[in-house]
């Protein structure tokens, strides 16, 4: 019975990646597909090289600032700094790349600043440098959140053992902060390597050639003027094959030791007026500053010259249209999230932490299938079936909630998982169970997360580009695709504008749950 | 939850109301890249203009762009149902007409003001323009005179160019080293690639990086300047006349086998190369109209630059030399 959530949502999440299978091979027809093995293996080989190391540099940043701001529990700015990071982490691509051009670029403010002092920096971020910092900025911020969540779950007993054994600063690292990171630690570096191993739009424009490409460009492609569905199919499933290979492994270093049971107080941890460790985190929240701070106020500061131009009626429709894709879709994610998380634990329960770190895995599926595969693949099986048209908007709603999955399981997923640790014995004892279970020993646990987890889905429905820009017939208008638009008919300006209007409305939205969040956190204590 | 259910009351609204209004006149349904009918592109006024005159319903059913509109046609095959698909260009119509999808268009096209003689029975140009690479004047002072002074340039001007694999100018560009260097073009790309800032996946990400002045120069069209003049009223900007000659684009039109309206799509296709349609072209799509309006052009395109010679290589060059090609461009650039 516990199974059918999970099972449920593990059959639609192969059902759409299958069927993307089925439709781009259905498409293909019987000509055997053939690659250019030379030019394929060097793709593959930067393509590793480059989400390799962005996902390196995203884990140990994203683990320092996690780290910094759970012992910096107030300073002025603090929770709009965290709404910042996860901002950064849920912008449209294009628009980073953008941002992150306009203050390191040539033209850029690094660039102005250099050529004061008569430096010319050159081209220099053109090619891996570009690449490793705009992933850099996606995901230390991703990596940051996912940490810090974790670190503020540890129980406050803990605190108090610390703080009565006088534990230094470097034994709390060692015996209570590392295990909780190497525990989240996997998960998120299966996500982070998923997101950089099929990075599209940040590799083209910031790859500086086709030498840093990645097989996702070479997807894309092989559709684009050659329509040759055959090769895209070949591809994909090259793309999914050594996804798979990879992050596999990488989840099944992540079994965790089981939480003891916790009373849920609260304790400020003792390492924290350590003069050295301020110094530290000071450093560190200065570093995560300067990288995730300067693109986000230069996409600020470019989208003001054309303020006027959000007035315009089709940005009030492309908004609404963007809201009525993003919520739904949000909800569903959601949804689907408890449902995998739910059969997770219970199969962990049941010793079965394998299974169970399935759940986990396919939940990314998605996102080692290019969406030019997807959409493509959906369109070709669907079509006998009913008009393409009229079911745009359901399947991107569909096709959205499947890409925010795995962020939403991340935040999601390990309050479910302590709440069993620490109460599940607990409440078996009691014969607490079903609906009971869950409102006195899950919600509380799991409201915080389940707020920041629609807002990040909401969020990254709001950016997508990909899926809608395939199926959108003509009415369908949402935010990103009003960007390109005015984009592509020379409105930089004014394009700017709505990627300022998307980044308010997403900042809006962290504020907003981290408000609802806090105040009921405040309350239940 | 009375906000889900007002939510999927605004979805189903959206889903059922183009076929509700559709009902009463015959709908003309016409598949071309987003950017056309969008709120800046030449669409909205070539809708009104044309329901004013043919008594049905002109239905634009937008993809990405030009590419993805023909693997969009290529998936629906037959079933499709476009009456008319508006924003091909030259380098796939081999690919289009293979599909077996096209009828013969059967308009006249004889009185065309291309920089090239139209014989094509299936698709027919509705506008046109000439690569280029785009430059500020107050930044560029000397732009180079000719392709090979540009390959050849030491320290010569920084370019943003597009992925020939994924877009039209880039595809353009691979097409003219070839046609200036032939067999040469490898080393010729080896030489020029120090200049190249970055290779964009699309026009659209290629000029917004020239327009933030991280490159000197941006793969382009000669008709770019003709926007910043009369939108911004900016003179600054001009494009670098290459002594080779330069490329064109065309873009084109076709009616579809499978039509149920033959009648309205050829009064559409005719309608495209008459006065009306034309008109909106230059300051819409920033594009050279396929016939002059009678007034001559706007005011903005005057004063822009011109190639003295006009290269054009044929649809089947193009699609039979592709794969070698692009091959060779990776093969080059990849070193």
């Amino acid at each position: 019975m516990k199974l059918l959530p999970g099972l449920a949502a593990l059959l639609l999440i192969l059902g759409v990646v299958t069927t993307a299978f089925v439709g781009l091979l259905l498409a293909a027809g019987p000509e055997p597909a053939d690659l250019p093995w030379g030019y394929v293996a060097s793709v593959v080989r930067f393509t590793l090289l480059q989400s390799v190391l962005s996902t390196a540099l995203s884990l140990i940043l994203g683990a320092a600032i996690a780290l910094a701001l759970a012992r910096r529990t107030s300073f002025p700015g603090r929770s709009l700094f965290i709404a910042a990071l996860n901002l950064a982490s849920v912008l449209p691509a294009i628009v980073v790349v953008f941002g992150v051009i306009e203050v390191l670029g040539r033209a850029g403010w690094l660039g102005a600043g250099l050529r004061l002092v008569g430096v010319d920096p050159g081209a220099w971020l053109y090619g891996l440098p570009g690449i490793l910092i705009a992933h850099v900025f996606f995901n230390v911020p991703l990596a940051a959140r996912v940490f810090l969540a974790s670190l503020a779950a540890v129980p406050g007993e803990r605190w108090r053992l610390a703080t009565q054994l006088g534990m230094p600063p470097a034994t709390i690292f060692r015996v209570l902060d590392l295990p909780v990171l190497k525990r989240e630690a996997p998960a998120i570096a299966a996500l982070i390597f998923l997101l950089c191993f099929t990075s599209f739009a940040i590799v083209l424009t910031l790859g500086g050639g086709p030498r840093a490409a990645t097989l996702e460009v070479a997807i894309y492609a092989s559709v684009r003027f050659d329509v040759d569905f055959a090769r895209a199919g070949l591809l994909a499933l090259l793309q999914v094959a050594i996804c798979l290979t990879l992050v596999l492994p990488i989840l099944w270093l992540g079994r965790r030791p089981a939480e003891s049971a916790a009373s849920g107080v609260t304790a400020a941890r003792p390492d924290a007026g350590d003069r050295r460790v301020r110094l530290v985190d000071r450093i560190v929240l200065a570093v995560g500053g300067l990288l995730v701070l300067p693109p986000l106020i230069a996409v600020a500061l470019s989208g003001i010259a054309a303020f006027a131009s959000l007035f315009a009626a089709d940005v009030g429709k492309a908004t609404a249209t963007s809201f009525a894709i993003a919520i739904p879709a949000a909800l569903i994610s959601l949804l689907l999230a408890l449902g995998l998380a739910a059969t997770a634990r219970a199969l962990r329960g049941a010793g079965r932490s394998g299974a169970a770190g399935l759940m986990s895995v396919s939940s990314g599926a998605i996102l080692a299938v290019p969406p030019v595969a997807v959409s493509a693949g959906l369109f070709v099986v669907l079509r006998p079936l009913a008009d393409p048209f009229a079911l745009a908007i359901p399947l991107i709603v569909l096709v959205n909630a499947l890409t925010a999955l795995p962020f939403v399981l991340r935040q999601v997923e390990p309050p479910l998982i302590l709440s069993a640790e620490r109460y599940g014995r607990l409440a078996a004892s009691l014969g607490i169970s079903g609906a009971w279970r869950i409102r006195l020993v899950d919600w509380p646990l799991l409201r915080r997360p389940l707020l920041a987890a629609l807002a990040i889905a909401t969020a990254l429905s709001l950016g997508d580009l990909g899926v809608a820009a395939f199926f959108g017939s003509g009415t369908i208008l949402t935010l990103p695709l009003l960007l390109y638009q005015r984009l592509g008919n020379y409105r930089i300006a004014e394009s700017a504008s709505v990627a300022l209007l998307l980044a308010l409305l997403v900042l809006a939205l962290f504020l907003a749950a981290q408000r609802w969040s806090g105040e009921t956190l405040a309350r239940s204590r | 939850m009375p906000r889900i259910s007002r939510i999927a009351l605004a979805l189903a609204a959206m889903l059922f109301a183009a076929p509700a209004a559709a009902q009463e006149k015959p709908t003309l349904t016409v598949y071309t890249y987003s950017g056309f009918p969008s709120e800046y592109g030449p669409g909205g006024v070539i809708k009104e203009r044309f329901e004013a005159v043919c008594g049905c319903t002109l239905e634009w059913v937008t993809s990405d762009d030009a590419g993805t509109l023909l693997s969009r046609l290529k998936l629906e095959g037959a079933g499709t149902k476009a009456d008319v698909v508006l924003g091909l260009d030259t380098n796939l119509i081999t690919d289009a007409r293979a599909t077996g999808l096209f009828r013969p268009h059967g308009v006249d096209a004889s009185g065309l003001n291309l920089p090239i003689q139209w014989t094509d029975d299936t698709f027919l140009p509705f506008d046109w323009g000439w690569f280029s690479f785009v430059y500020d004047k107050r930044k560029v002072a000397n732009p180079p005179a000719s392709l090979d002074a540009l390959v050849n340039s030491e320290d010569g001007p920084s370019i943003v160019i597009e992925d020939p694999r994924t877009s039209t100018p880039g595809l353009g560009l691979l097409v003219w080293m070839r046609g200036v260097y032939g067999d040469g073009a490898a080393d010729a790309w080896k030489k020029l690639q120090p200049k190249i800032v970055t290779v964009t996946s699309g026009w659209t990400e290629a000029y917004g990086m020239f327009l933030k002045g991280e490159a000197d120069m941006v793969l382009s069209y000669t008709t770019s300047p003709a926007y910043h003049i009369a939108e911004e009223n900016d003179p600054n900007f001009d494009s670098a006349i290459f002594s080779e000659g330069h490329y064109l684009e065309i873009e084109v039109a076709g009616m579809t086998k499978s039509t149920d309206q033959p009648d309205l799509a050829r009064a559409f296709l005719k309608f495209m190369v008459s006065e009306p349609f034309q008109s909106a072209i230059p300051e819409g799509n920033w594009m050279y109209p396929a016939k002059t309006p009678e007034e001559g052009l706007p005011a903005s395109f005057q004063g822009l630059s011109k190639p003295e010679k006009s290269l054009y290589a044929t649809p089947d060059e193009v699609e039979q030399n592709r794969r070698a090609w692009v091959d060779e461009w990776l093969g080059a650039m990849s070193k």
